[in-house]
């Protein structure tokens, strides 16, 4: 179990390279200069040529591409932001709480609301009830989330009154945004759950269960849901990242100050070092929760950790 | 009897899916053609009509016919769509396949696969345009980036099969060379996958152009896409639903479509991927 | 100098009579029923790039930082310049020399008192950080402060534009204390941006907490030195009711709606004209239409391209409607006023409803437009507007002004980007022939940007710039009414930019909110909560 954790571990460090360095190219490709836009309108050729120099934007680009490596990855600075002024790594960490409470609660709603269509799906297969929970689940996975975050705000904080649409000042204010992005990861676990379920249900071993004389609800919990959850699990991973982006989209329709809505901000004032820093800092979450899915995949499906 | 049941069935997904994509493609393909007002033409005297029979799906800020905003948009969204799609089967085939059939590439390959995967495709799109421009290549180009690593996945594994499989074997046996392989022998196996997965590109992309779109910052030009028709009718939304409404059910039954037709063409190509 | 001009920019700066429903006409008093205590809770649309008013020309910093930071003088509801950190003040014959008399007791958020060192040392940074500042004191030849509550100031030429200048919010001479201002100067000279705990003021609430993106609190200074002159719009006693005022940034419009509906928010400024209807239907919220608004404009480039040729203006100006256009920005018309005025009515004495209404009346002339722009002799070269979505006024008015172009003939093309990108191209001449802002007036012909020949679009006319120097240099109020009224004539001469018309804000609050000013200032230390 251990070296297979080690494993992974190394692993991931190679993609983390290539990540950090697919944003720095990112950065030095940006058009116009950096430093202009730090200074303004007010900044002379001098100024700007002394804040090239202070920031180091003049030396070579490997020297340059060796310094954001060790910069950003070993000491884990990514620069100041220019709007705000302070570190991006503080201006994140001071945002990742409403987007990691977002994406949890937006994921638990999916895990859970998928699972249990998948499951009913499954069960009564190839009845009405299966076509129809599978086309919603379809449509759930075919609707743009800002656009139910839009509908979800009119129809239940403007028309009802009866949830907050906007701020982060407690759990109650993340449910119509978490809805928003949950409903199409729901859609895809749905899917997946029943198709893994299925599976699972034409195996020999539960053929036996049934034989054996155990009813159709304790094979299916005792038996099939497990090995069935599964798959599943592989699909939360690539979940995440779906979400996560989706969370970057939510948040600006319901002004919850996370870090996908700073990200947005800093387009739009053109904070390029919260844009670099920011895609970099989803990147590494996302390789961390894959590597913790892999684990925990590994823990409960032995073979995997000699494949 | 049946025997039609059960292909009915099968194909039922295939039918509708594609019944809904000719639909709106066709529509919005001919959408010249249909003799609606011109979508850019601003006509303040019918300035925020509701849905009638002049304006079926009503009229916005500047008294432009929905209908047409939402035809023309279609050609711009699914213009994209398709180009995202043809960018992401030849780099990721390309990447694939060459993947699969070279162990000494695989490797190294499949982590920068990897790297991409871990990048909400709306992150990178946002980060490549706001640093590179707002033109529709960077947006093609960035979604096509972030769809390429499941392609890729998707094609080296089919080629790692077939790699060790009898028919390349034996193709090898009689001494043909790599890329004659690579065209008579792996190819046709591997279109069916990409096929299905091209579907899903598709509807990526429509859905994260849309949201690009929506954020102002999906590419700038002349006739807007669903997206940015959307995001005109944001603040009249209580004034008039109708602005958002319709683009948005253009959005969701596109993407519903396509979905459609990749299950029932996946389920039609390959049985032992049905779900 | 460059104002962040924009949707929040549409504010004129100072008192103005109430347009709010249902209020009457005269300024709200602090009634007796007034009580101390409460938070209130402002949702706005934009978060603040910082609260050194000196050097930040955002809207949204002043909205904020005028509860902190206090100056010199002010404007009261009558409209005129008063005195305000000021006992009173002396300007000699010429108007070259200017003794003020600074006020006794006025404390600062760090306990110590404010002394005229104080006030040179902030006139003196303003100077060098502000571009409004160093326009202003361009000919000052010597500053001092002969005792602790002098300060003398002494021009080379006449100024007349001193006391309103020294009034206007926006890159404002606020009162800062001396040793901040020293300590946060570099080696070279250099002032650095006041931040954190150097954020010290007069006003009657401090800054005590700023969270970006989450909010900015303010809480109320308890030493504060309360005028003892009743309140008049931005002058007199400020009286500080609550306890805690919070800004709460909400870019999304319909979001910051829903939540004044739902009671998280107490107040919301600004709202979109298109939600009148709702809020007029909601029973627990007041609606406010608040004038003077602010212009919509389409500035052109008149250093290179085509419109150079004031003919080429002129055709572009009768290509437009200004009734479509405003109607395109605001279906409500209640929102908005067709005139060809500068100030709006709200500015009494420097609004000219008449002046220029030859040119502007005519609606569209696409004759005249066709006739104009054959003597120019253009022959369809391309023209780039630059706009935005950002700010939804901008948005419409140059769809819609582009189209009315291109129907004239001219070969227009939208190029639409976000507000940083328009507010970075519009100072290079090669990138654009118009762009998109909004301009409103700020109390003194003398303060808009838009007639100086550095602004972008660059406004090089030798008519303007000398009417623009008389009214820098000249004192006497009837003499100035005059150069006005001249600035509004060669305004629609020259047509510098395209005005279509004069846009109102739209904000509202919960009806337990009182004293809720109507004006475009915004200013909330007379506001009270009523007991929940």
């Amino acid at each position: 179990m251990i070296r297979y954790v080690i494993v992974r571990l190394l692993v991931a460090i190679p993609v983390v390279l290539i990540v950090a360095s697919l944003v720095f190219v990112l950065g030095r490709v940006m058009p116009g200069d950096p430093v202009a836009v730090m200074l303004g309108d007010q900044g002379t050729p001098e100024d700007i040529a002394r804040l090239r120099q202070t920031l180091g934007l003049d030396d070579p680009l490997p020297t340059q591409y060796l310094r954001w490596l060790r910069q950003a990855l070993l000491q884990l600075d990514l620069g100041d932001s220019i709007y705000l002024k302070r570190p991006v790594v503080q201006a994140l960490a001071e945002r990742i709480a409403p987007t990691f409470m977002l994406t949890a609660l937006g994921a638990g709603l999916a895990i859970a609301g998928g699972v249990s269509l998948g499951v009913t799906s499954a069960v009564h297969r190839n009845t009405w009830v299966d076509r129809v929970v599978m086309v919603l689940a379809l449509l759930g996975l075919s609707i743009p989330s800002f656009w139910l975050g839009l509908a979800l705000i009119l129809i239940f904080a403007v028309w009802l009154h009866v949830l907050p649409s906007s701020g982060y000042d407690g759990v109650r204010y993340l449910l119509l945004p978490a809805v928003a992005i949950g409903l199409s990861g729901m859609g895809i676990i749905a899917r997946m759950a029943r198709s893994s379920l299925l599976d699972v249900l034409r195996q020999p071993y539960v053929q036996t269960a049934r034989g054996k004389g155990l009813t159709n609800r304790t094979v299916i919990w005792r038996h099939a849901m497990r090995n069935a959850l599964v798959p599943t699990l592989t699909v939360v991973g690539l979940i995440v990242t779906s979400l996560a982006g989706g969370a970057i989209v939510v948040e600006s329709v319901f002004a919850i100050p996370g870090a996908g809505r700073l990200i947005i901000q800093s387009v739009a004032r053109r904070d390029y070092p919260v844009i670099q820093g920011g895609v970099m800092f989803v990147a590494l979450l996302y390789v961390l929760a894959n590597l913790i899915v892999d684990v925990l995949y590994a823990y409960i499906d032995p073979r995997v950790r000699y494949a | 009897m049946a025997t039609w049941r059960r292909l009915a069935g099968r194909h039922l997904n295939i039918a509708m899916g594609l019944a809904l994509v000719l639909l709106i493609a066709g529509l919005s393909a001919s959408a010249p053609l249909l003799s609606r007002p011109d979508p850019t033409a601003a006509d303040m005297p019918n300035q925020l009509h509701r849905p009638s029979r002049l304006f079926p799906l009503g009229t916005d800020h500047l008294g432009r016919d929905l209908l047409s905003r939402v035809l023309y948009g279609g050609r711009v969204t699914l213009a994209v769509g398709l180009a995202v799609v043809c960018v992401t089967t030849a780099a990721g085939g390309a990447v694939g396949l060459a993947a699969g059939m070279s162990p000494a590439l695989d490797r190294w390959v499949m982590r920068v696969m990897d790297a991409l995967l871990a990048l909400p495709a709306i992150l990178l799109a946002i980060a490549a345009v706001t640093i590179l421009g707002r033109s529709v290549l960077n947006v093609v180009v960035a979604l096509a980036v972030s769809s390429m690593p499941r392609m890729a996945r998707l094609v080296r594994g089919s080629a790692l099969v077939l790699r060790e499989g009898p028919i390349v074997e034996s193709a090898r046996a009689i001494g043909a060379g790599t890329p004659r392989i690579l065209v008579r022998h792996v190819l046709p196996n591997v279109v069916s996958p990409i096929v299905v997965q091209g579907t899903y590109t598709f509807s990526t992309a429509v859905l994260t152009e849309a949201s690009l779109s929506f954020l102002g910052v999906g590419p700038a030009h002349g006739v807007p896409s669903w997206g940015s028709v959307l995001s005109e009718g944001r603040d009249l939304i209580d004034r008039a639903p109708w602005m958002t409404i319709f683009p948005g059910i253009a959005i969701v039954l596109t993407v519903l479509g396509i979905n459609l037709l990749g299950d029932g063409l996946r389920d039609a190509l390959d049985p032992q991927l049905r779900i | 100098m460059v104002r962040h001009c924009g949707h929040i920019s549409l504010l004129a700066l100072v008192c103005v009579l109430a347009l709010a429903l249902g209020v009457a006409g005269a300024p709200p008093a602090p009634s007796d029923a007034a009580r101390f205590g409460g938070v209130l809770r402002v949702a706005t649309n934009a978060e603040p790039p910082g609260f050194d008013l000196q050097l930040h020309t955002a809207q949204i910093a002043f909205t904020i930082g005028q509860h902190v930071f206090e100056t010199l003088f002010t404007l009261n509801a009558r409209k005129q310049f008063v005195p305000f950190l000021l006992e009173s003040y002396t300007v000699d014959a010429d108007s070259k020399m200017f003794t003020f008399k600074t006020r006794t007791g006025v404390r600062f958020h760090s306990g110590g008192e404010m002394t005229s060192a104080d006030v040179l040392a902030s006139l003196q940074r303003w100077q060098r950080v502000s571009g409004r500042g160093r326009a202003l004191l361009a000919s000052l030849t010597g500053a001092s402060a002969p005792d602790a509550t002098t300060v003398t100031l002494v021009f080379s030429q006449p100024n007349g534009a001193l006391i309103s200048a020294l009034a206007i919010p926006t890159q404002g001479m606020v009162v800062l204390p001396r040793d901040v201002i020293d300590r946060n100067r570099g080696a070279d000279g250099r002032d650095r941006e006041l931040k954190g705990a150097d954020l010290i003021g007069t006003g009657p609430y401090r800054l005590a907490e700023w969270l970006p993106d989450r909010y900015v609190r303010l809480t109320r200074f308890r030493e504060y030195a309360r005028r003892s002159d009743p309140p008049s719009g931005m002058a007199g006693a400020r009286f500080g009711y609550a306890d805690e005022i919070r800004f709460i940034p909400v870019p999304d419009n319909l979001t910051r709606l829903a939540g004044l509906i739902s009671g998280e928010y107490d107040l919301a400024n600004p709202l979109v004209p298109d939600m009148y209807d709702r809020v007029q239907r909601t029973q627990p919220l007041v609606g406010q239409v608040v004038g003077p608004g602010g212009g919509v404009v389409a500035v052109f480039n008149k250093r290179r391209g085509p419109f150079v040729d004031v003919r080429m203006r002129q055709a572009a100006w009768y290509a437009t409607d200004p009734k479509q256009v405003m109607k395109a920005v605001s279906e409500n018309e209640v929102f908005y006023r067709l005139t060809p005025a500068l100030a709006g009515k709200e500015w009494g004495v420097w609004n000219f409803p008449n002046v220029g209404s030859d040119v502007y009346g005519r609606g569209r002339d696409a004759d005249r437009a066709q006739t104009l722009m054959r003597e120019a002799g253009y022959h369809g070269e391309p023209i780039r507007w630059i706009t935005t979505r950002d700010f939804a006024y901008m948005d419409r008015s140059s769809q819609i002004g582009a189209e009315q172009m291109k129907r004239a003939g001219l070969n227009v093309e939208l190029v639409v980007s976000d507000w940083a990108t328009v507010i970075a191209d519009r100072g290079r001449p090669e990138r654009y022939e118009i762009f998109s802002t909004g301009i409103s007036f700020l109390g003194d012909p003398t303060a808009t940007a838009a007639f100086t020949p550095t602004w972008p679009g660059w406004y090089e006319s030798s008519r303007n710039n000398s009417n623009y120097q008389a009214l820098v240099q000249e004192t006497k109020p009837d003499r100035r009414r005059e150069l006005a009224r001249e600035q509004q004539r060669i305004f629609w001469d020259e047509i510098p930019y395209m005005q279509w018309g004069e846009l109102l804000q739209f904000r509202a609050h919960r009806r337990v909110v009182q004293d809720v000013p109507a004006d475009n200032l915004y200013v909330l230390w007379n506001t009270w909560l009523e007991k929940r």
